[in-house]
């Protein structure tokens, strides 16, 4: 334990050229590009949508521009482009740091990288183009399926072999990332074939099985490993504790899949099936009770004492308390009465912008933010200013967002049950979502400034390469010092 | 703490602990639910084609022999039931409208019966269209509540019939003339199908089957 905490805790000082053979950053670069690039784009698809709703669609004859194609581009953009790309580049920026090693094979890397893009493209046209699939998050068609299922297996391999090759102790880091590459593929092509071609009446709870197995054993594992990586790095000391670290690592990987039967349990009288599906929730809610302690243990006091807060901290702590407002809501919708009301309604909807942009979105900005600058060459960014507006203007757009969704589910589920005409539930939260509406602007406008900066912050670089003499004359005070 | 023994019994132990988790979760879901024959869209078919889908033969003989030459049979039914449920999760009308009557008063005072297992025991439910989020209503008994006409001018503007509706409009389901193209004429048989399989069909809210819905033939069962 004691090795692990010091030698083993991410630091990014004193390690740069060997760093530097191991982690190709233009890859990472890449990656974040590409994955802001979809953010913007899917954060255009869904206010295009969302003006379906107050009654506005200027392309009534255009099929190709049919909201509710677009509403399928927002949700798998997000999660295929923009997150998917955020994780990758994320993956190769610390992988190879932990373990000491190289990817099994860079080629592979860019490969990988160029695969991706191309499928999550296909699946932008083949949903435009009117082929779908029903499976929520997962809309591409089987043939894409297939695709993403290939590039997926050849990520896991690129990066666990290394891992697994390695001598000596693991960070908890790379003991999610293992679970999470283990996992992926497995469920990746269970969820999107099985209710493809099995089907009947047991794909609606296994479809549900497998989405609540995915986020648990596939995408919360490589966030959770992901954390506990950078929140070190920001604060500048090593987590608070490795060991409840690698306690929700166990947790997460042995009690919280057997929350997966939730939707099992609902109909059946076996006692025993909802003792073990409650102890799974249990463990599910363990595990994240773990990661917030470990994280405010280890942030606390933090702030104060480097003098001011950087953004990207923020963006972590921000994204911290959005996944705690999560939880408590996953707990309120074990509930069937809570259920019976938001069930369907936007409330959900809302929970999921919540999960999406609030938690993992948050989480990945922060890392973005604190790359960023050294990925483009770069010492600092060209305006700290401009990262402060992405911040807020984000936290204030996804406050105004999700407050204006759940307030219009709560009243509709509660309106449903009322003898009135449906159209009338309907205009009762037309206000609210013309406020979402709006709320999706601000959120757009803040992304634009992260944009703005972003390509600021690469010009300014490229001119002061071209005149090297007045590079440290003219460098403003690094004020985001963490980024050396 | 973890020398590579350890570590890699820790992971060892770790994968086998979630496989075996999720092969119990497998099998609980298979023998509850999946062990179960499910029917093709030929046998939905046979078990009956809803009146709406001949009286679109009727109203548009020429338009309608061409997309299904065959006339109104069994074998068009299906036809048009499949295609008709491939533009419904195209279309991501599954994405603002369910197709599930959950067992509360809510749902079964606006839409009748609450749903059953064995309703998604077939073909057209892969995957299963219980759908994700209602911005409009549920639709598992939306057979015979409309005529075609009504849904003809609702998908090609649902303004026109509904003036506070949210619905998009979808007039690549008509052609020239506005008529109903085949993708026009198939989400309409998928529509008027939906709950005719029940015994209370058709499923209108305070409203008697009128007598132009009903097949004097007797295609379908009235109540
Ligand atoms: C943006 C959400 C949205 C989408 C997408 C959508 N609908 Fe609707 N739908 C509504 C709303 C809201 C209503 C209620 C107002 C009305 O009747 O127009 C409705 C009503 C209906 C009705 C009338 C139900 C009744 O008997 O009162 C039918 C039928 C229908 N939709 C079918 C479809 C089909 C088929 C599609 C896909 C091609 C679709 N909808 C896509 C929102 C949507």
């Amino acid at each position: 334990m004691g090795q692990v905490a010091t030698s083993m805790v991410p630091t990014e000082q004193g390690e740069h050229q060997l760093a530097d053979s191991l982690v190709d950053k233009r890859l990472v670069l890449a990656c974040f590009i590409a994955a802001i690039a979809y953010l913007f784009f899917a954060m255009l698809a869904g206010w295009f949508f969302s003006f379906q709703f107050l009654q506005i669609n200027a392309f009534p004859d255009n099929e190709y521009l049919s909201p509710g194609r677009w509403r399928m581009v927002h949700t798998n953009v997000v999660l295929y482009g923009f997150l998917a790309n955020a994780y990758l580049g994320a993956l190769h920026w610390c992988t190879p740091r932990l373990s000491l090693r190289p990817v099994l094979s860079r080629k592979l890397s860019w490969f990988v990288f160029v695969a991706w893009q191309t499928m999550t493209v296909a699946t932008i046209l083949a949903l435009l183009g009117g082929h779908a699939q029903a499976v929520e998050w997962g809309e591409a068609p089987p043939v894409i399926d297939v695709g993403n299922l290939v590039v997926l297996v050849l990520v896991a391999i690129n990066f666990s072999i290394p891992i697994l090759r390695m001598r000596g102790p693991m960070y908890a880091t790379l003991w999610y990332f293992l679970i999470g590459f283990a996992w992926v593929v497995p469920l990746y092509l269970t969820g999107n074939l099985v209710p493809q071609y099995v089907a009947g009446d047991g794909t609606g709870a296994i479809t549900k099985l497998v989405f609540y197995e995915s986020v648990q054993l596939g995408v919360m594992p490589i966030a959770c490993g992901l954390i506990y990586y950078f929140v070190p790095v920001l604060v500048g000391r090593p987590i608070w504790s490795h060991r409840l670290a690698m306690a929700g690592f166990l947790c997460l990987m042995i009690v919280a899949p057997w929350g997966g039967l939730f939707e099992f349990a609902h109909g059946s009288v076996s006692p025993t099936l909802h003792t073990i599906t409650m102890v799974g929730m249990l463990g599910n809610a363990a595990v994240a009770a773990m990661l917030i302690i470990n994280y405010v243990a280890s942030t606390g006091g933090a702030a104060r004492s480097n003098g001011r807060t950087s953004v990207a901290r923020r963006w972590f702590a921000a994204g911290m308390f959005c996944y705690l407002i999560v939880c408590i809501q996953g707990a309120l919708l074990g509930s069937s009465a809570f259920q019976d009301v938001v069930r369907f309604s936007d409330w959900v909807v809302g929970h999921s912008h919540l999960v999406m942009f609030g938690a993992l979105g948050f989480w990945m900005l922060g890392i973005m933010t604190h790359l960023l600058p050294s990925l483009l060459g770069a010492r600092c960014w060209w305006s700290d200013r401009l990262n402060a507006w992405h911040f807020w203007l984000s936290c204030a757009g996804l406050l105004i967002m999700i407050s204006a969704l759940m307030i219009a589910g709560w009243r509709q589920g509660s309106m449903w049950g009322e003898p009135i005409p449906w159209a009338s539930t309907v205009i009762a939260v037309v206000s609210f979502w013309a406020l979402r509406t709006v709320a999706g602007l601000v959120i757009i406008v803040a992304q634009l400034f992260f944009v703005w900066n972003i390509l600021m912050t690469a010009v300014d670089q490229l001119s002061r390469d071209e005149e090297p003499h007045q590079s440290n004359t003219n460098h403003p005070e690094p004020q985001s010092s963490y980024v050396q | 703490m973890m020398d590579k023994p350890s570590s890699k019994t820790l992971l060892f132990a770790g994968m086998v602990g979630s496989s075996l988790s999720l092969l119990v979760v497998a099998a609980v879901a298979h023998t509850s639910h999946l062990s179960r024959t499910e029917l093709t869209a030929e046998q939905l078919a046979a078990d009956g084609i809803v009146y709406e889908f001949v009286q679109l033969a009727e109203r548009f003989p020429v338009e309608f022999n061409r997309y299904f030459p065959a006339g109104a049979t069994t074998e068009s039914y299906a036809e048009a039931l499949r295609l008709g449920r491939d533009i419904y999760v195209a279309e991501a009308c599954w994405h603002c409208h369910t197709q599930q009557v959950r067992p509360i008063p809510a749902d079964e005072q606006r839409w009748g019966p609450r749903s059953q297992a064995s309703e998604y025991r077939n073909e057209l439910q892969h995957p299963i269209m219980r759908g994700t989020r209602r911005v409009g209503p549920d639709l598992s008994r939306e057979g015979a509540r409309r005529s075609n006409d009504w849904h003809l001018a609702h998908f090609y503007d649902a303004t026109s019939v509904v003036p506070t509706s949210v619905m998009p409009a979808y007039r690549w389901f008509h052609d020239a003339r506005g008529y109903p193209n085949k993708r026009g004429m198939a989400i309409i048989t998928y529509m008027q199908s939906l709950g005719s399989w029940l015994d209370c069909y058709p499923n209108c809210l305070d409203r008697p089957p009128s007598t132009m819905q009903r097949d004097p033939s007797g295609t379908r069962e009235g109540v």
